[in-house]
């Protein structure tokens, strides 16, 4: 029978680890029996099988500490740990927490964000038309911002208007520009 | 019997999630001997193993609960372990078989043979870690369980996540591959090189 190298070695391995079935194991014997170089392999292997128990357990299984006192401690440290404990919390618990907890917020939030609001309003500056109390243009006084546009062309502007009435009785047309500048528009001695 | 020792032991999940200790305690135990050998395979250091197992501990203490399946128990911790070896191991910057002494100290020499015939057991023992040590991590994973674990194939693979003929080929290559360097690359080679001509 031609078997490949690694078959007679996973054969091999099958039977030192108790794997082997019953056809396998009749396999194996009967290339053990017509051919003296597979059962020098299988002695090599099987020693090193041997051997390698016996260092893994030296090494590994006979060291260290015993089990029940490495979980004792690992028990008491997580026990200490208060995160854990809140991490332990049933499904109900931690929903009913959250729940709370975004009551608070969504309170606090209605109540603090009128306040802010409020605050940032009165920071506004008056219209300068309502300043002028006593009823005077001193726009005569004032510098003008040269306008940005191109005075040929067409051009929109948000401005609003305002009627007003002098000492004298002349009457005016006052542009109010929305960026709470003031400029007289048009002048109509007979108005 | 392998069906009831999981039924067994996923109704110990489920002692574990309603916070029993003594469940926890011997879910851990069943399962330590390979638990000790995965940590080991990627650590390579046995004095720290104890360290990172009780991490571990800790860690299936505060997470059992998050296990939907009982029965993928053994999956679930071996993922869970080799991630804290591995953070461990990175933590230390110490990766295992990278020492250059080691490697040195397993180049073969003339006489390594003949030295191989004197050696005590303790040393040969030394010298089979080493091999394992220097296994790429996938040989060695299955080599540890093996052999720390003392579990069948089928266990392995279930642990691993792969399939059980996997199983059998890494831990053939990888008792090969410690063979070859324990007996200086030339015992279980010359064998295989005159039994494959004497098949050929």
């Amino acid at each position: 029978m031609n078997m490949t190298q690694e078959m007679l070695e996973i054969l091999i391995g099958k039977y030192l680890d108790g794997e082997i079935t019953p056809s396998e194991q009749h396999i194996l014997q009967t290339e053990l029996d017509c051919n003296p170089k597979a059962k020098e392999l299988l002695e090599q292997l099987q020693d090193l099988h041997e051997r390698s128990c016996q260092a893994v357990a030296s090494e590994i299984i006979e060291r260290g500490k015993d089990t029940g006192e490495i979980f004792e401690q690992a028990w008491q440290r997580q026990a200490a740990n208060p995160l854990h404990r809140v991490l332990k919390m049933n499904g109900w618990l931690r929903f009913a927490a959250g729940l709370a907890a975004g009551l608070i917020i969504g309170l606090m939030l209605h109540f603090v964000l009128p306040l802010i609001s409020t605050t940032q309003s009165l920071d506004v500056p008056a219209n300068i038309v309502a300043k002028n109390a006593n009823n005077r243009m001193d726009a005569e006084q004032q510098t003008y911002p040269q306008p940005l546009i191109n005075p040929a062309g067409n051009s929109l502007r948000n401005v609003d208007w305002y009627s007003f009435t002098d000492n004298q009785g002349n009457q005016w047309l006052v542009e109010g520009l929305r960026e709470n500048t003031v400029r007289p528009a048009v002048y109509y001695g007979d108005l | 019997m392998t069906t009831e020792r999981r039924q067994n032991e996923s109704a110990l999940v489920c002692a574990a999630q309603r916070s029993d200790k003594e469940a926890l305690q011997r879910l851990l135990t069943r399962n330590w001997p390979w638990l000790k050998g995965l940590v080991y395979s990627i650590l390579g250091d046995a004095d720290q193993v104890d360290d990172v197992l009780q991490d571990i501990c800790v860690r299936v203490i505060t997470k059992i609960d998050s296990l939907r399946e009982p029965e993928r128990f053994r999956p679930w911790l071996a993922v869970l372990a080799r991630r804290m070896a591995l953070r461990h191991r990175q933590r230390n910057a110490r990766r295992p078989g990278l020492l250059s002494e080691e490697i040195a100290e397993l180049q073969p020499d003339e006489k390594a043979q003949q030295l191989f015939e004197k050696i005590e057991q303790k040393e040969q023992c030394r010298r089979i870690l080493q091999a394992v040590r220097l296994l790429p991590e996938k040989y060695r994973q299955v080599f540890m369980l093996a052999y720390a674990g003392d579990l069948t194939y089928a266990n392995i693979a279930e642990v691993l996540d792969i399939p059980v003929t996997t199983v059998q080929i890494r831990l053939v290559r990888a008792r090969r591959m410690v063979y070859d360097r324990v007996s200086g690359k030339k015992e279980v080679r010359c064998v295989r090189n005159e039994y494959d001509t004497g098949n050929a």
